[in-house]
C-alpha cells in the first residue's frame, strides 16, 4: 500500500506551482509537509486528487503500483485517497449526518448503523453536541468546526492515504489533542498520511516519521523530527 | 429524452367511454349528461366554453404555441363510479396505482386517499372516525350530487369561470378532483392524499378541487401526479379553490411529476379570511411545460399566506412557476419562497405578483427567489410584479442566482461522488426547505426523484 509521487511538475494558471517533486507514503507512515504560505502545499494536494485546474505536466503519481493520472477525482477518492480541505465549501441543506452516511456508503461496505456509531463516538471526542450532525455541511461553521467536520469525513471514508491540508488551523488545544489521538490511531491501523502545516503545533502531538520542507514548489529538505525544530528556530529562509 | 422516468408505463385499460377528440358544445353537453348534473352546472359549463373560445392563447409566459387543442381527448372514463373499497377498483387500474405506491401509503400516513384515473375518480376513502366528525372528503362529482348547497355556494367563487383561458377550459369540461369540507374547530392531524394519473394518449385531465376549511379548522392536503411517456402531448388544466374561513389553517402540497409530454397549466387560488393561514407547497419536477402560480387573496384582517414554490427543469422542460399574493385587508402578511434549478438546457422562470390594495394597511410581504443554474445551456428568469396602494406596506424582495462552483464540485468528487451524484446532492440540499415540509416518506421519495431526473438527463444529454 503506497502513494508514490514521482518527479511531478504541476501547472496552474500557466505557472509552475510544483516542480520536480517526489515523495513516497507507505502504509501507516506519517509524513509532515511544511513550508511557507504559497509554497505549493495545497497545489500538490489538488494535483494528487486531480483538480481540473492543476495539471501534472511531468512525472507520475502511482497508487499501489498503478498510475492514477488518468483517473477522475472521484475514482482516485474511491481507491482510498482522501483530502481534507483548508477551506471546505458549504453544502447548504445537506445535513452532516446524511453527508457522512453517503460518504461511508461510497467507501465501505459497513452497515450504516455501525458507521454512525463510529462517527457519533468521534463527535463526542471532539466535544461536539449531537445537534452538530443535524447542521448543514460546513454552513456557518467556525474554523475549528470545519476542521472537525473534515476529520469526521475522514473517519466515514476510512481511506488508505489521507492528505490533511492545514488540519490544525483554528483548532483549540483540547480538540487538537483529540485530533492527534485519532490520527495516531488511524496510522497505527495502517492509514498513510501527509500532514501539512506551517506550524509545529500538531507535530508535537502527532509525531511524524518523516518531515519534508517545500519552498517555491520545490522540496528543499527532508529528514526526521529534528528538522521541525530547526525550522522552528531558524525559519524557512536560509540565513546568509 | 428521459428514459428512466419510472412512472412512464402505460396500462392497457380500455375506457368505458371516451369522448371524441376536440372540444365542442356537444362534448361539453355529453360530459354533463353522463354525469347527470343539475341544469345550472351544464349552463355554467357552456358559458365557460364560450369564454374559453373567445380568449386568446396567453403569450406572456411559457411557449404554448405547440398545443393542439383539437387533438386532445377531453373526457375518458375508465370505471363506472368511485369505489370506496380498494377491492372494488377495476383490477388493471388497481395494479397501476399499486405500482405507484397508492394506496399502500394510506394505511400508514394518511387520513384519507383519493385516486383519479384520466377523467374520473376511481377510488375514495376516508377514515371512519374522521367521517364521524363531519369531515367530507370525496370526489368533486359526488360532492355536486350529495352536497349540492355547499357546492353551489363556493364553486367558482375563488376562481371565476372566466379568470383565464385554462380556468375557463377547466370550468367547461371539469371532471373529478377532490372536495373537502372541514367543519368548525375540527383539526385533521394526518394529511389527506390524492393521486392523479393520466393514462390515455392525448388525454386532457381537468380535475376540479374545492376545499372549504370552516372556522378554526385545520387540514393538510397532499397530491401527486404522474403520466405515461408518450411522444404526443397531454394536457393537464386543473383548478383548485380553497376557502379558509376565519382562523382556519390549510396547507396544500403538490408533488408534480408528470411525464415530459404533459402541458401543466393549473390555476390554484385561495381566499384567506380573518386570521386564517393558507400554505401552498408546490413542487414541480415533471411535465414539459408548467405554468402555475398558486395565489392567496388575503381577504380578512390578520390573514397570512405562506407559499413555497420549487421547480426542477431538465432537458426540454420549462417550469414557469411562482406565486401571487393579493392583500385586501389590514395587518395581513405573506411570504413567498421560490427555488428553482435548471440543468441540461432546462428553463425555469419565477413569475410573481405581490399586491397591496387600498385599505390593506400594515401589510407585510416577503419574497425570496433563489435560482440554481447548473450549466451554460440552462436558463432562469425572474418576472416579479409589485404593486402597493398603501404607503405603509413593507415589501421585501430578494433574488439570487447561483451555480455549483468548481471548488464545490471538486470537494464533493474528492469524497467519491460522481459529477451527477455531486449535483444531485447539491440540488437536494437546495430543495431542503421543501423536503422539510413533507412527511418523511415523501421527502425520501423527493430526493430519489431528484436523483433520477438528474441521472436520466445526464445520460440523455
Amino acid at each position: 500500500m503506497s502513494l508514490v509521487i514521482k518527479n511531478i511538475t504541476v501547472e496552474a494558471d500557466g505557472k509552475e506551482v510544483v516542480k520536480n517533486f517526489s515523495l513516497a507514503i507507505r502504509k501507516g507512515e506519517i509524513h509532515a509537509l511544511m513550508g511557507p504560505n504559497g509554497s505549493g502545499k495545497t497545489s500538490l494536494c489538488s494535483a494528487i486528487l486531480g483538480h481540473p485546474s492543476y495539471r501534472v505536466t511531468k512525472g507520475d503519481i502511482i497508487f499501489n503500483g498503478k498510475s492514477i493520472l488518468g483517473l477522475r477525482t472521484e475514482e482516485r477518492a474511491r481507491l482510498g485517497i482522501f483530502l481534507s480541505f483548508q477551506e471546505p465549501p458549504e453544502i447548504r441543506g445537506v445535513s452532516m449526518s446524511s453527508f457522512l452516511r453517503t460518504i461511508a456508503k461510497t467507501h465501505t461496505k459497513e452497515k450504516a448503523q455501525d458507521t454512525m456509531l463510529r462517527i457519533s463516538d468521534h463527535t463526542k471526542k471532539f466535544g461536539l453536541g449531537a445537534h452538530f450532525l443535524d447542521r448543514s455541511v460546513n454552513d456557518g461553521f467556525s474554523g475549528g468546526e470545519k476542521k472537525k467536520s473534515e476529520i469526521l469525513q475522514l473517519i466515514a471514508a476510512n481511506p488508505r492515504i489521507a492528505l490533511l491540508d492545514e488540519i490544525d488551523a483554528g483548532v483549540d488545544v483540547d480538540s487538537l489533542d483529540a485530533m492527534a489521538r485519532m490520527l495516531k490511531k488511524a496510522a497505527s491501523q495502517g492509514m498513510g498520511m501527509l500532514v501539512i502545516s506551517h506550524s509545529a503545533r500538531i507535530f508535537k502531538r502527532c509525531a511524524p516519521d518523516f518531515v519534508h520542507i517545500i519552498e517555491h514548489g520545490v522540496r528543499t529538505a527532508s529528514g526526521t523530527r529534528a528538522l521541525i525544530k530547526k525550522v522552528e528556530k531558524e525559519g524557512y529562509r536560509k540565513k546568509p | 429524452m428521459k428514459q428512466k422516468y419510472q412512472y412512464g408505463f402505460h396500462d392497457s385499460v380500455t375506457p368505458l367511454y371516451r369522448a371524441k377528440k376536440g372540444l365542442s358544445e356537444r362534448v361539453v353537453r355529453e360530459i354533463s349528461a353522463i354525469k347527470q348534473e343539475p341544469q345550472w352546472m351544464q349552463d355554467t359549463r357552456l358559458r365557460a366554453l364560450a369564454i374559453f373560445n373567445k380568449k386568446p392563447m396567453p403569450t406572456w409566459g411559457a411557449d404554448l404555441s405547440h398545443i393542439d387543442l383539437n387533438a386532445i381527448t377531453y373526457y375518458a372514463r375508465a370505471s363506472d363510479k368511485p369505489a370506496h373499497s380498494w377491492k372494488k377498483v377495476p383490477k388493471k387500474i388497481k395494479t397501476a396505482f399499486e405500482r405507484l405506491g397508492v394506496p399502500q401509503s394510506e394505511r400508514k400516513f394518511f387520513a384519507g386517499v383519493g385516486a383519479q384515473y384520466d377523467s374520473e375518480t376511481v377510488y375514495h376513502h376516508i377514515r371512519k372516525d374522521l367521517e364521524a366528525q363531519g369531515i367530507i372528503f370525496t370526489d368533486t362529482d359526488t360532492a355536486l350530487r350529495e352536497y349540492p348547497e355547499l357546492f353551489k355556494k363556493y364553486f367558482g367563487t375563488v376562481v371565476p369561470i372566466g379568470d383565464n383561458k385554462f380556468a375557463a377550459l377547466n370550468s367547461a369540461c371539469w371532471s373529478g378532483g377532490s372536495f373537502i369540507y372541514v367543519p368548525k374547530g375540527v383539526k385533521v392531524a394526518m394529511p389527506l392524499q390524492a393521486y392523479f394519473r393520466i393514462n390515455e394518449k392525448n388525454m386532457g385531465q381537468f380535475e376540479r378541487t374545492l376545499i372549504i376549511a370552516d372556522e378554526d379548522s385545520e387540514v393538510h392536503y397532499i397530491e401527486g401526479c404522474t403520466a405515461p411517456v408518450y411522444t404526443t402531448d397531454a394536457l393537464h388544466a386543473a383548478v383548485v379553490e380553497i376557502i379558509a374561513k376565519p382562523r382556519a389553517r390549510v396547507r396544500y402540497t403538490t408533488i408534480q411529476n408528470w411525464s415530459s409530454n404533459v402541458y401543466n397549466l393549473v390555476t390554484k387560488r385561495a381566499r384567506a379570511e380573518e386570521g386564517a393561514l393558507v400554505e401552498w407547497v408546490d413542487g414541480n419536477l415533471g411535465s414539459k411545460t408548467t405554468m402555475k402560480y398558486p395565489a392567496v387573496f388575503l381577504a380578512g384582517k390578520g390573514a397570512r399566506a405562506d407559499i413555497l414554490s420549487v421547480s426542477l427543469a431538465g432537458y426540454g422542460q420549462h417550469q414557469d412557476a411562482g406565486a401571487k399574493v393579493v392583500h385586501l385587508a389590514p395587518e395581513t402578511s405573506s411570504s413567498i419562497i421560490a427555488k428553482s434549478v435548471s440543468f441540461c438546457g432546462g428553463r425555469t422562470s419565477y413569475r410573481g405578483l405581490a399586491q397591496v390594495m387600498k385599505g390593506a394597511r400594515d401589510a407585510r410581504i416577503k419574497v425570496r427567489c433563489d435560482a440554481l443554474v447548473l450549466d451554460k445551456r440552462s436558463r432562469s428568469d425572474t418576472y416579479p410584479t409589485i404593486k402597493a396602494e398603501e404607503s405603509d406596506a413593507i415589501i421585501e424582495h430578494e433574488a439570487t442566482v447561483s451555480n455549483i462552483s468548481e471548488q464545490e464540485l471538486f470537494y464533493l468528487k474528492s469524497r467519491g461522488f460522481s459529477e451527477t451524484e455531486a449535483a444531485s446532492l447539491v440540488v437536494s440540499g437546495f430543495f431542503e426547505p421543501l423536503a422539510k415540509t413533507l412527511p418523511i416518506d415523501y421527502a425520501i421519495e423527493l430526493n430519489r426523484l431528484i436523483q433520477m431526473e438528474m441521472e436520466s438527463n445526464a445520460k440523455g444529454a
